[in-house]
């Protein structure tokens, strides 16, 4: 059974650049255009790991991931930001997130950390 | 008894000692010591009111009607209080007009009016004359019971009258200038008041206490005699209370304008204070001379004298009780009391006629030679003609009236001018017609009711026919004019005489008009305006001028006038102004008013004024204007500098509580003012200041910087480091110098600095965050497709390498890119994280264990010097960022190797790190720029330009400070950290 992965990212080629890239490589890859909508893909599924943009439209990454994290304690992330300063990577880390990168985002870092999330400790 | 020679003989004697006594009064004068110039003689002088009347009258008059003689002496008592006000004014007028005379005196106030003078003159010559023939009835009587002998008595009075006329002469008419004072005549006069009020105590003493037990047995005797009666008032003395009213009335206004006292009290007055003691001198002299009068007249009567000879009691009780000593005395008294009368009398009337008469008379002949000498002589004449004429009256009307009546009618005249002098010098409406009619009728009526009965009495005029008819008709009974009846004569002609003055000279002033003259001297006389002060017309010459008066008064006597003149107003014969002209003119025209009468110098040196009555008039509002307006402002001069004084207190305040250094220099740069900030600020005592250049003071103030008068502002360094801002205002006023503000900036400047900086790294921040966001999203985009087309295996081999190489390079520039966009966002996060604890040394240990395995740190040779330091509470992160900047940027500069030596040592209340490098240095010209950010010397595409400023912008928030130094080669970053 494939790994499942949601991106949420309002950037959407990249979104859905990843959501091919991810699929290429065997993974089960859904996407939303924002926190909201994101919310509403949760309501009825769940996923291995969320990869999610800080800055979105309406409710931010870090807000969607801090609420989602309530329920769903072990849910794994990784966040994304084009804007890296340090406060958004100590805010993401605080909100749970196992890892951090900064856009524009190299495919294989992106491959080597959503496999280092995935693996088993 | 004496033989009526030896008796003359006597009255010979007296008079030459009399004309020692002036004689010698005079030539005290004339050596300036003055023994006439004072409150007592003149005083005395004024007892001449105190004639023969009284000498001998007054007990004639209360041996017939008792109390009643009070009354002629109470009346001037009464007047003396009213002396203040009336006589002072009068003395001013007279003084500044120089008039002489009473006529003169109304004349000059109804506008120099010749004919009004000259009919004043022939009243007071008609209504005089009986007073002077008075005196000589009394010399002849006394004379006549004296000597005991009739006979002869006639020639004996003609002799003497002549006697007593060229003694007048003598004493009065020996130099022309009337209004010269004449001291020896006043001197005699005076001394003739003592001889008289001696004589009379001495007889009223001998009367009472000799021949009677004193005054209380005189009058308890007479209480039980037929004269009873005589000890009250009205009823059996036959004198109404009517009549004492009218009585003081007459006398009230003889004191004032009798010619001789006239002439006493105005023109020989010598000082205007005199008058104040003459007020109760002469009252008092008054007193004393009637206290023996009553005692006298009872006396006289006890010892069986009739009333009808009581007017020679004084005289007849001692002759009966044979002392001929005392009768003697009595006599000399009587004597000294007639003459001083006729001496002053006849000088005042004779000036009178000769200024008011005969002058304006002979005026046309002006021209003839010797003219001063003829003036001199003719006034003789006629001091002579007036005591003849006198003379005339006493022989043929004066026998059949007591003296008492005589003098009355006399003062009766007199009451005439009454109306017209005091009127005039209180209303400045009465004018020339009201006056010359007022006096005509009040002549009219007093001829009338007074002359005629006593010309009646004399049988010069008879009571039939014609006279007889008007004078026993109802209206025009000259006792009853009108049909009036029940008063005394003196009442009776007193009331109608004042009724027609008083109704013609008001009414006719009121319904005529004044000409300009007039209203000029109206103005003269009612506001005791000076004329003089005002430059009349002067188109005189001196020359003329002297000329004019070398005519009237001689030579040596005109040049004297001249001379004296120049010298006393201390200017040149040659160069005389219109004004100095203008003043001689006015003096001229005051010594010929003394000699010839106002009226006529007035013609001589017609003085018309430049401006008229009415502007003279304007005029004297308006300066009275002025002067209040002079008051007001004075007032509100007052105020303004109270306000002044306020808002100068009030500026002081503001100026030494500024918090700015106040300094005012004077144009030679010298400090006159310097704040209390000033002070706090240079450390230089405001005392220490004062009066110094300020270039003195301040040193580091070039002394240019004042050269220029404008307003500008400048900005200096001291030496220790401190910034002014110095405002220099140049004051506006002509004496020049400047306002100088100094604002110590220092501070301030530190702080705008401080902020542009943050404002530029604040602004910096938010640029990074939105740009790494907006191409940090498209470019991650980018990015993103691109690996996936390189991931793509290619079909055709040469497409597909260049698909390849083309996608490679694409990512490589989307690397460059996102590089840029990274450090910005490291920029931007410069002002996270909390400080800590935290150890400098292990900072740099850990940074260059980061960059140890950089391929540059090969070739570099790290030095540390890193003293024993205390922890510092930073952020070690940003610390490291720095730290880690710095280095890399020493291997950039460094690329073929060096030396970098970074030291850490503890200075004071800081702690200094070096990075010392030893690559080529940084240029002078933008070693201020490189902690701008993105300034950068490095190839495009090799440094973001951002390093340094992040570096600046840490340690700025740590409160420490980066500077970089470079000296030829080698750059050293200077760090410094305060300790907390």
């Amino acid at each position: 059974m494939p790994e499942r992965i949601l991106i949420v990212e309002d950037e959407d080629t990249l979104c859905a650049s990843l959501q091919r890239v991810f699929r290429r490589d065997g993974y089960e890859a859904d996407i939303a255009d924002s926190a909201e909508t994101a919310f509403g893909i949760l309501e009825n599924n769940r996923y291995d790991l969320i990869i999610t943009d800080i800055i979105l439209p309406g409710i931010s990454g870090i807000e969607l991931i801090s609420r989602y994290k309530e329920q769903n304690p072990g849910q794994k992330v990784i966040i994304m930001t084009a804007y890296a300063s340090l406060q958004t990577a100590v805010d993401a880390l605080r909100v749970g997130a196992s890892d951090f990168i900064v856009k524009p985002v190299m495919h294989d870092e992106l491959k080597r950390m959503v496999k280092k999330a995935l693996s088993p400790r | 008894m004496l033989k009526g020679w030896g008796v003359f003989g006597l009255i010979l004697g007296y008079l030459c000692l009399l004309f020692l006594i002036a004689y010698f009064a005079e030539r005290r004068e004339r050596i300036g010591k003055s023994i006439v110039s004072n409150p007592y003689v003149y005083s005395l002088s004024l007892a001449v009111y105190c004639t023969s009347w009284t000498f001998y009258g007054s007990v004639g008059k209360a041996a017939t009607s008792g109390f009643s003689f009070l009354t002629i002496y109470l009346g001037p008592t009464l007047m003396a209080a009213l002396w203040m006000v009336l006589l002072k004014k009068i003395i001013r007028i007279a003084r500044e007009n120089r008039i002489t005379t009473i006529a003169d005196f109304i004349g000059s106030r109804y506008g120099n009016s010749l004919y009004l003078s000259a009919s004043v003159t022939l009243v007071a010559v008609v209504g005089i004359t009986p007073y002077l023939g008075l005196q000589i009835k009394a010399i002849i009587s006394t004379l006549t019971i004296l000597s005991g002998q009739t006979q002869g008595m006639a020639a004996a009075g003609w002799y003497i009258t002549l006697l007593l006329g060229i003694f007048a002469i003598i004493f009065g008419a020996r130099r022309l200038d009337a209004s010269e004072r004449h001291e020896g005549l006043i001197f005699a006069i005076a001394f003739e008041s003592i001889i008289k009020l001696l004589a009379f105590l001495v007889v009223g003493f001998y009367v009472t206490y000799v021949l009677f037990g004193g005054i209380g047995d005189i009058f308890d005797r007479i209480k039980g005699s037929a004269y009873g009666d005589l000890l009250y008032l009205g009823g059996g003395t036959q004198v109404s209370y009517m009549e004492w009213a009218s009585l003081l009335f007459l006398s009230m206004t003889a004191i004032m304008f009798l010619p001789r006292q006239f002439h006493v009290a105005v023109v020989e007055n010598s000082d205007i204070s005199h008058v104040s003691k003459a007020m109760w001198l002469f009252p008092l002299y008054l007193l004393i001379i009637n206290i023996f009068v009553m005692p006298l007249a009872f006396g006289g009567l006890l010892l069986g004298g009739r009333q009808t000879d009581a007017d020679m009691f004084m005289l007849t009780i001692p002759m009966g009780q044979g002392n001929s000593m005392i009768a003697l005395l009595t006599f000399i008294g009587g004597f000294a009391a007639a003459t001083g009368m006729i001496i002053v009398e006849s000088l005042a009337l004779s000036t009178m006629v000769m200024n008011s008469l005969v002058m304006p008379a002979i005026f046309r002949f002006n021209e003839m030679k010797g003219f001063p000498a003829f003036i001199l002589n003719f006034k003789r004449i006629i001091i002579l003609g007036c005591v003849f004429f006198g003379y005339i009256f006493a022989v043929s009307i004066g026998e059949f009236y007591s003296l008492v009546d005589i003098g009355l009618k006399s003062f009766e005249a007199m009451t005439i001018f009454a109306p017209s002098i005091i009127m005039g010098l209180y209303w400045k409406r009465g004018n020339r017609i009201g006056a010359l009619a007022g006096i005509s009728a009040g002549f009219i009526v007093w001829f009338y009711t007074l002359f005629v009965p006593a010309l009646l009495k004399a049988g010069i005029i008879e009571d039939q026919g014609f006279f007889s008819m008007i004078f026993n008709s109802t209206i025009l009974n000259p006792h009853a004019l009108f049909g009036l009846k029940g008063l005394d004569k003196w009442s009776h002609s007193l009331f109608w005489g004042l009724f027609f003055n008083l109704v013609f000279y008001v009414g006719l002033s009121i319904l005529t008009r004044q000409t300009p003259e007039e209203e000029r001297q109206a103005l003269i006389f009612v506001e005791s305006y000076a004329p003089q002060t005002l430059p009349g017309r002067a188109d005189y010459s001196l020359q003329e001028i002297e000329a004019v008066l070398e005519q009237y008064l001689g030579r040596r006597d005109a040049a004297g006038i001249v001379d004296g003149f120049l010298f006393r107003n201390q200017v040149q014969r040659e160069n005389l102004s219109p004004l100095d002209l203008s003043r001689l003119r006015d003096e001229a025209m005051r010594i010929l008013s003394g000699s010839l009468g106002s009226a006529i110098a007035t013609i001589i040196l017609e003085d018309k004024l430049l401006i008229t009555e009415k502007e003279r008039g304007d005029l004297s509002h308006s300066i009275k204007q002025m002067t209040d307006t002079l008051r007001l402002s004075r007032q509100e001069l007052q105020e303004a500098n109270r306000s002044l004084a306020y808002l100068k207190e009030f500026s002081e305040n503001i100026i030494e509580s500024a918090p700015a250094g106040i300094v005012t220099i004077d144009a030679a740069k010298r400090v006159t003012y310097w704040n209390r900030e000033m002070e706090a600020i240079t450390g230089i005592g405001r005392a220490e200041a004062t009066n110094r250049t300020i270039s003195a003071l301040l040193t580091w103030i070039s002394s240019s910087t004042f050269e220029k008068s404008e307003k500008r502002e400048v900005t200096l360094q001291t030496p220790a480091q401190q910034y002014f801002k110095i405002d220099i205002n140049p004051f506006t006023d002509p004496s020049g110098g400047f306002v100088v503000i100094f604002e110590d900036i220092t501070e301030k400047r530190k702080m705008e600095e401080q902020l542009l900086q943050a404002l530029k790294l604040a602004s910096i921040g938010k640029l990074t965050a939105g740009i790494s966001h907006e191409i940090g999203n498209p470019l991650a985009s980018i990015s993103s497709l691109v690996q996936e087309l390189r991931s793509i295996p290619l079909e055709s081999h040469s497409e597909g390498a260049f698909f390849s190489d083309s996608l490679s390079t694409i990512n490589s520039h989307i690397e460059r890119i996102a590089r840029i966009v990274r450090s910005l966002g490291d920029f931007a996060r410069i002002s996270a994280r909390e400080k800590v604890q935290s150890s400098l040394p292990e900072i740099l240990e850990r940074t260059i264990s980061l960059v140890r395995y950089d391929k540059r740190f090969k070739h570099i040779d790290l030095l540390t010097e890193i003293e024993d330091l205390p922890q510092l509470k930073v952020n070690p992160d940003q610390i490291q960022q720095v730290f880690l900047n710095l280095i890399l940027n020493a291997f950039d500069v460094m690329p073929d190797g060096g030396k970098l030596t970074v030291s850490m040592r503890k200075l004071a209340d800081y702690i200094e790190i070096r990075f010392q490098d030893t690559g080529p240095g940084i240029d002078s010209a933008i070693i201020d720029k490189i902690f701008d950010p993105f300034f950068t010397t490095k190839p495009l595409g090799k440094g973001t330009g951002l390093g340094l400023s992040i570096c600046y912008g840490i340690i700025k928030e740590h409160n420490g400070t980066i500077t970089a130094r470079s000296m030829g080669t080698g750059t050293t970053f200077i760090i410094s950290l305060p300790i907390d």
